[in-house]
């Protein structure tokens, strides 16, 4: 056993939570260090010294009185209650998270409210809502669409006329071959 | 949680208010003072002592844990975080300026290293070195170190209250001790300590 382990095992000693075998085996590292035997005589003097100048019990005036009347006093607050107190307590998350609540819910209604206005659906057919889904991302799809069209066409503008492509003459000369032939 | 204190707190469940009284009087010593270390004075250590226990009666229903104090240190523990979260009345170390809200970190709020309040209020000269040194400390070191020696909470315990692992827990354990007893070297000799 290295001091290392020994100073983790004697914290758990002084705690009580070391068990009997690695209890024997700081025990008998102890024995034959001095570095550690002062370790473990100063960290129960110290925590003996601090605990003897606890603060005593006098300073202290709540009761099982005191507690039970602020507990009757004091209405039990609900869950929402709770869920306000904290909001104000923290208002700069809360309003990020309330703002994309308030996002997400509008789109939601949006789509709701566009299915109650459409005609019933007809049959074999999605119904309004999941139309009005199914146009709005086919709409997204042909301005991506038309976004590509429109990025490859400038790229024509801009590009400089191409060389005619090397295997041109040679196709030539094959056609020639089998005009010959 | 010894037969006695289970004993108390089956009887309280059972509607006697005696045995509650007998469970503050029996947990005050602990909880007090590792409530008025913690917060250094800043705060009414009374007001989150009573708070400690209208919370746990609330949910002592829900108890099913072997360890009571360890449960009562793990409400001061949230409640002391929340007053510290709430009130701009905690230094910041770094500035020297009131916290502010977008600290992440609760340890940036509890009070500023240094003697405190609490620290002028103790009596005689032990006492008072002894505050220095626990307001020296950073206050996860300092929790650690009050739930070991007001509390003897175990160390699995502390490491569940603070939310890290056993090792942190011991390391910061061990980092406590070792200020500790650099800070209060010619105190505890007098105590009788020996330096073997």
């Amino acid at each position: 056993m290295n001091c290392e382990r020994a100073v983790r095992d004697i914290l758990l000693e002084s705690s009580g939570e070391l068990d009997r075998e690695r209890r024997a085996r700081l025990r008998a590292h102890v024995a034959g260090c001095a570095a550690c035997r002062k370790y473990r005589a100063e960290l129960m003097g110290i925590t003996d010294l601090v605990h003897s100048e606890s603060a005593p019990p006098a300073a202290s005036r709540v009761t099982a009185d005191t507690i039970l009347t602020s507990l009757a006093l004091r209405p039990r607050r609900s869950r929402w209650q709770r869920w306000w107190s904290d909001w104000l307590a923290h208002p700069a998350p809360a309003a990020a998270a309330a703002a994309v609540a308030a996002f997400l819910a509008g789109f939601a209604a949006a789509v709701v409210l566009a299915g109650l206005r459409a005609p019933p659906a007809a049959p074999g057919r999605p119904a309004a809502g999941v139309m009005v889904m199914d146009d709005w991302l086919d709409v997204q799809l042909d301005l991506l669409n038309d976004d590509a069209a429109a990025v490859a066409h400038d790229l024509d503008q801009t590009s400089e006329p191409s060389e005619p492509p090397a295997e041109e003459p040679l196709v030539e000369i094959d056609l020639q071959i089998h005009a010959e032939a | 949680m010894d037969a006695q204190e289970r004993a108390w707190l089956d009887e309280y469940r059972r509607g006697d208010r005696e045995a509650l009284g007998k469970l503050v009087e029996h947990y005050r010593r602990p909880l007090y003072s590792f409530i008025l270390k913690m917060t250094e004075g800043r705060v009414d250590a009374d007001e989150i002592f009573q708070e400690v226990w209208i919370r746990a009666i609330r949910k002592l229903d829900a108890f099913r844990e072997e360890n009571f104090l360890g449960w009562l240190f793990r409400i001061a523990h949230n409640l002391i975080i929340d007053v510290a979260r709430r009130r701009k009345l905690f230094v910041d170390p770094e500035t020297g300026t009131h916290g502010s809200q977008s600290r992440s970190s609760w340890v940036h709020r509890l009070p500023a290293s240094g003697p405190g309040p609490a620290t002028h209020a103790a009596g005689h000269d032990l006492g008072r070195k002894i505050q220095e040194a626990l307001a020296r400390l950073p206050p996860e070191q300092r929790e650690v170190f009050l739930l070991r020696t007001e509390g003897e909470v175990p160390f699995k315990e502390i490491a569940k209250i603070q939310g890290v692992t056993l090792n942190t827990a011991l390391a910061r354990m061990h980092y406590a001790v070792l200020k500790m007893r650099e800070a209060l070297r010619d105190e505890y000799r007098a105590f009788g300590g020996r330096s073997t």
